[in-house]
């Protein structure tokens, strides 16, 4: 086939892709338990960040994650045991991104964890995303973190779960676009910094809550779980994020990416032609502040979580002039932040109306990130991200790119594939 | 007598690209810079510049 019909095909398939992406209406309609509602979903499955990974191979949080989870859900009653099981091959250990959900930081999700459900309409898909589970900071004492982190996650079951779902499925749903794009406006970059995002979510939620919750106790204990953490709506970006993204999967000569995230020792991406077909390499370190001076890079782990998937539709990161405030994190400044914006829109298809960087004079958002031009100018996607410690728990925020192995591992795949036709 | 060099007279306007290192020592010492955020191409082998002359 001649190259500019090549050429013609994948330049039309990627502006198909950017405006699915316009079109598309993600919608905060439930939250269920993963077993009710992820397609695959098993009492024996436990999902992970990142892309696949065996158990042995994880890093330390993960690895420990995936064994709490084992126990949690009462698949043993050891963590001798939950090991054995898991490397007699009797626990399905699978990434998020194969589920259509997202994990944040480890990303541990099993049978009960409870998921927010965002439904695109428009284009007939459905993401999900585990509930934001807090920092857990200071609790690096691995006992002590087990059981804080379980007694979380029962939280979230019991009390978090139940409440936030009759709340949102007493009326149409919560849009999250536009909560998305007019925190965006209020000086979030929709990934390190969700503060006016939690604030307009709570806004959208507080009287369906007292409408739908007749328990004051549990009322109060949701509305303090909003107060106390300004992350909780990033959880439901990145459902819509994913519904986004599942919108543009599987396009036929598409070479936008549709998944970027991280185990916290690999990195991976996976491409809109080529599927569920994963391309890995080493996940990058972070680089940025810790919240605490008794923590340094020896207590950090690499790259982790899927929350990659908001530089992914062209938020974080690609959008960090929309929040200024971030820079200090990174030493930079806002100068420094506009000319990130300004190197992501080289590898990137074009804005998503609607999502505008107001202090860029309204500049739209880098979105849909093209494998061809990442490889031709060498630019790495930029990522706004949390820092993990090596035993459990959030220890920091900064910034750090996509390894470029896999955008050109992919190149040749997308290359392959088109010329077998 | 040949012209006075600008360069020797005048205080000079800086471009800096590539490593932020040499735009900081500068703005330490007071002199205003332009920092340019630049990186060398990366290495591509030939196989995959036949790709992008394909693709894109």
């Amino acid at each position: 086939m001649p190259a500019d019909t090549i050429k013609a095909r994948i330049a039309a398939a990627n502006a198909a892709a950017l405006a699915r992406l316009t079109a598309s209406q993600p919608v905060w309609t439930d939250v269920r338990p993963a077993l009710e509602v992820l397609p695959g979903m098993t009492r024996e499955t436990v999902l992970h960040a990142g892309p696949p990974i065996a158990w042995a191979d994880m890093c330390g949080p993960q690895k420990m994650g995936v064994v709490q989870a084992v126990l949690h859900e009462g698949l043993a009653e050891t963590e001798a045991e939950a090991e054995a099981r898991i490397l007699a091959g009797e626990i399905t250990v699978a990434p998020c991104h194969e589920y259509d959900a997202t994990g944040g930081m480890a990303g541990i999700t099993s049978a009960s964890s409870p998921m927010a459900v965002v439904h695109d309409a428009v284009h007939g898909v459905t993401g999900y995303s585990q509930l934001f589970q807090g920092p857990a900071a200071g609790l690096q004492d691995r006992a002590l973190y087990h059981a804080e982190a379980r007694k979380r996650w029962r939280w979230l079951e019991e009390v978090a779960g139940p409440v936030l779902g009759a709340a949102v499925r007493s009326g149409p749903g919560i849009p999250v676009k536009p909560l998305m794009a007019r925190s965006l406006e209020m000086g979030d970059e929709c990934h390190n910094r969700n503060a006016a995002a939690t604030a307009l979510l709570l806004n959208a939620l507080i009287l369906p809550l007292c409408d739908t919750c007749d328990d004051p106790d549990r009322l109060a204990a949701v509305l303090r779980y909003f107060h106390e953490n300004e992350q909780v709506a990033l959880v439901l970006s990145m459902a819509a994020a994913k519904a986004m993204t599942l919108a543009i999967s599987g396009l036929p000569d598409c070479s936008l990416v549709t998944t970027m995230c991280r185990n916290g020792v690999d990195f991976g991406i996976r491409v809109s032609a080529l599927g569920d077909r994963w391309f890995t390499a080493p996940a990058n370190r972070i680089e940025g502040l810790y919240f605490s001076s008794e923590w340094t890079d020896q207590d950090a782990v690499p790259d982790i979580g899927d929350s990659a998937i908001m530089e992914t539709i062209g938020l974080g990161g690609h959008a960090q002039a929309a929040a200024p405030a971030l820079q200090h994190f990174v030493g930079g400044s806002f100068d420094r932040a506009s000319a990130v914006v300004r190197q992501m829109a080289q590898i990137t298809e074009g804005p998503i109306d609607g999502f505008r960087i107001a202090p860029m004079d309204f500049a739209g958002i880098p979105a849909g990130i093209d494998i061809r031009k990442v490889v031709q100018t060498g630019i790495a996607p930029v990522i706004d991200t949390a820092i993990a410690h090596r035993q459990g728990g959030v220890i920091g925020a900064g910034q750090t790119t996509a390894p470029r192995e896999c955008f050109s591992g992919a190149l040749r795949a997308f290359g392959a594939a088109l010329a077998k036709g | 007598m040949p012209p006075e060099n600008p360069l020797l007279t005048e205080a000079p306007v800086v471009i800096n690209l590539g490593l932020d290192l040499f735009a900081e020592a500068l703005a330490q010492q007071s002199v205003p810079c332009v920092q340019v955020r630049w990186t060398p191409p990366p290495p591509t082998d030939d196989d995959l510049l036949t790709l992008l002359d394909d693709l894109l």
